[in-house]
């Protein structure tokens, strides 16, 4: 059920996740959405019950938008030249930009986007480092994925375990930092992806309601419809953005994947079946989630978190190619398949067989 | 007992090496003699030609390749437009072929077919029947007929909008006793519904002993197509039970098979697109020639790749991981007759509301149930001849 619209208020607006805007730099002139449409979007949001996000580009909003929005509950997302006007702002980062972290005042509470190219792996663990004490929680989008090569996710993995070395550090001395690549699975018993076109849809402006802003930014004959405050955008073929078909998700656990439609339809032509590139990525970081909880495992609040399943497959897509497209995968292959210690085992077998054991109780 | 089980008729045409061979497609030309008229290559022209380079090139790269193409046997299928046409440049590459599967000590090598599905026109050419003649032994062919020269000149027609049944039935004669076994492919739509009987009996009696009709899946059915399809089908199986055609010939709209809902569990697409490989005149690949330009009506090719660059496995996901209930709407899932219902994925996307091979097509619905309507008079009326009940 949708919950929110995503706003673009600027053609120069910044990419806050996998995809790009050949149009944010820091040059770029403002292009805003016209007043009259912003303030349609906000009365259509009012009327449905929608909360908005809306997307910054490099410039401070003119008084008459900044009223607009001030009328409504919202979200802004902002590059990292106006953190110190919205200082509640969800701050994008680029990690190629890191010496400039240390000037971002301290925050325990911000939320920050923090997007990593493949040129910025070897130094993304130490950009994670250096925004210490300047968020509560952080999200790592990995934007070029899909040119990765198999050194790329080697050092990709590397970087995560460094970060999770400091994730230990932090909980040891209390603070708890959420980092999306590492802590999201960890606390997942179910997929909770973006679900674009799902829970929220975007609105650009040129008028027009795409899935996301990546659609408008790369693609802009993709769009959904034009918006109209009286008239709901329908989407064709809705059912092709739900788990329930997507062929290759519907057997996976990597419950943080963020499944993100847009690089699907770049990649593999279609919104329902994900990059091999992607797949691995999301497993590298659903490995290391596991090693993290797997250390943290005898403490609070740890000690409750389902184990995270050793996996003998990198990539879901070999499921179905030695299933036939028929089977699921078992929890019995998730454990059987892993290079896992005996106490991990037993552990996992007692999560998934439970009934079972409690059978042999009985009797 | 079931007596349709123990008949000739209905039994599915055996498949070389099981189906389970790779199928590799090479769209040599885009021209055609013809212009048919129910035919989806839309872009027919004389220029779109594969240049003996571009082969060349994607011949090394499939044998190349071997962790690609893992198949213990391939087909190399030829098509167009209309792939005799372009004989020569055929023959060099089936050359090539058997040259380098030997020296490559490819696993391919005798364990490969040549096939053509041609209209016919040029069979009796003395190059064709050179080439015959050379790879006798690997070669399948299949001639299109649609039936009775009213029939097959009411769609299979030149450019002048002549009929081409004379010209290609007198070659039937030298194919049949090339290849006895040889079948024909017969197209049905809309306009030729009503011919449909008396085309098979017609095809039956140049010699043909098996005959497939394919329904053209595009949206050209209309209200009563059904009831008259129908009808025809029952005329079909009063004269074969008449004349007892049944033991001796076959027709592909009887179908043992045809007609039962489909097990949850029994998920396979049944589109065999990105299992196989068709290539154009560029060097382009796609999951099979439905996608590829000049097939498309309403979208863009969908490319998996091309041989100086190899296959794109990114672009091959979406059909390697396609099954029936993800790509069927619940009426289908939900279907008591739903075996023996074909799709075609080129079709599904070309006319999908998105840019989806996910969507299935489904305007051969009624025309699939009236199928099931007419096998199952034919299974009652076959077992009350051999109960001696009529």
């Amino acid at each position: 059920m949708l919950g929110y619209l995503i706003v673009i208020l600027d053609r120069g607006a910044v990419p806050f996740c996998y995809y790009t805007n050949p149009l944010h730099h820091p040059l770029a002139e403002p292009a805003l959405m016209p007043l009259a449409l912003l303030e349609s979007v906000i009365r259509y949001a009012e009327t449905n019950g929608l909360f908005l996000n809306f997307l910054f580009g490099n410039h401070q909003l003119p008084e008459d938008y900044e009223r607009a929005i001030a009328t409504v509950n919202h979200v802004k997302i902002i590059p990292a030249l106006l953190h110190d006007i919205y200082a509640d702002g969800v701050l994008v980062l680029e990690s190629g930009e890191s010496d400039s972290f240390k000037l971002l005042p301290s925050d325990g509470d911000r939320f920050i986007i923090l997007r990593a190219g493949r040129q910025d792996l070897p130094r993304l663990a130490g950009a994670c480092q250096t925004l210490q004490g300047k968020f509560k929680r952080l999200n790592i989008h990995c934007v070029d994925v899909e040119t990765w090569t198999e050194r790329d996710r080697d050092e990709y993995g590397a970087q995560l375990r460094t970060i999770a070395d400091y994730l230990k550090k932090c909980y040891r001395m209390q603070e708890e930092i959420e980092i999306n690549a590492l802590t999201d699975r960890m606390l997942l018993g179910q997929m909770n992806n973006c679900d674009a076109g799902i829970r929220h849809l975007t609105v650009a402006p040129d008028g027009k309601v795409y899935l996301c802003p990546g659609f408008y930014h790369d693609m802009a004959a993709d769009a959904v419809g034009v918006f109209s405050e009286e008239r709901s955008p329908v989407i064709d073929n809705p059912q092709l953005l739900d788990i329930t078909h997507a062929p290759i998700c519907s057997r996976c656990d990597a419950y943080h994947c963020k499944r993100c439609i847009y690089l699907n339809v770049n990649t593999t032509g279609e919104l329902n079946t994900p990059s091999h590139e992607q797949c691995i990525v999301s497993h590298i970081e659903r490995d290391v989630s596991r090693q993290l909880l797997n250390y943290l495992k005898s403490g609070p609040p740890f000690d409750r978190m389902q184990p995270i399943p050793a996996l003998g497959y990198r990539d879901p897509f070999q499921l179905l190619l030695h299933a036939g497209g028929r089977a699921t995968r078992s929890p019995a292959e998730s454990i059987l398949s892993g290079s896992v210690d005996a106490g991990e085992y037993l552990i996992q077998i007692h999560e998934m067989q439970k009934q079972i054991l409690q059978k042999l109780g009985d009797d | 007992m079931d007596i349709f089980k123990d008949v000739a008729m209905g039994e599915n045409e055996p498949s070389w090496e099981s189906g389970e061979a790779k199928n590799i497609t090479f769209i040599v030309t885009e021209a055609c003699q013809l212009r048919c008229g129910y035919c989806y290559i839309v872009g027919k022209n004389e220029i779109n030609k594969m240049s003996w380079t571009v082969a060349k090139t994607a011949i090394d790269y499939i044998l190349r390749e071997r962790n690609l193409f893992g198949e213990r046997s391939v087909i190399w299928d030829f098509i167009g437009g209309e792939p005799l046409l372009e004989i020569d440049l055929i023959d060099r590459m089936c050359d090539y072929i058997k040259l380098q599967m030997y020296l490559l000590d490819h696993p391919w090598f005798n364990s490969y077919r040549f096939s053509f599905s041609t209209n016919g026109l040029l069979y009796g050419d003395p190059r064709v029947q050179r080439f015959i003649g050379k790879n006798y032994r690997h070669v399948s062919i299949g001639i299109s007929i649609d039936g009775t020269r009213e029939k097959h000149d009411s769609q299979r027609v030149f450019p002048d909008g002549r009929g081409s049944y004379d010209a290609v039935t007198k070659n039937v004669p030298l194919w049949l006793r090339q290849f006895p076994n040889a079948s024909t492919k017969a197209t049905v739509s809309h306009d030729d519904l009503p011919y449909l009987k008396e085309a098979v009996v017609h095809l039956w009696s140049l010699g043909l002993k098996t005959v497939n009709i394919n329904l053209v899946n595009e949206d050209v059915w209309q209200t009563g197509d059904d009831f008259v399809y129908e009808e025809q089908l029952r005329q079909l199986a009063d004269t074969i039970i008449e004349q007892g055609l049944y033991d001796t010939h076959n027709c592909t709209m009887f179908s043992k098979s045809i007609g039962q809902p489909i097990d949850d569990r029994d998920d396979i697409n049944w589109c065999g697109a990105g299992r196989m490989l068709a290539i154009d005149y560029t060097g382009t690949f796609y999951p099979c020639v439905r996608f590829a330009p000049f097939s498309m009506q309403n979208k863009i090719a969908r490319v998996v790749g091309d041989c100086f660059n190899g296959i794109n496995a990114n672009r091959l996901r979406p059909f390697l991981s396609l099954n029936r209930t993800m790509q069927s709407p619940e009426k289908c899932l939900k279907c008591d007759v739903a075996s023996g219902c074909s799709w075609c994925q080129g079709n599904n996307y070309d006319f999908a509301a998105t840019n989806t091979v996910f969507q299935r097509a489904i305007y051969t619905c009624d025309m699939h149930k009236a199928r099931v309507r007419a096998n199952q008079y034919f299974r009652q009326k076959l077992q009350a001849r051999i109960d001696g009940n009529c």
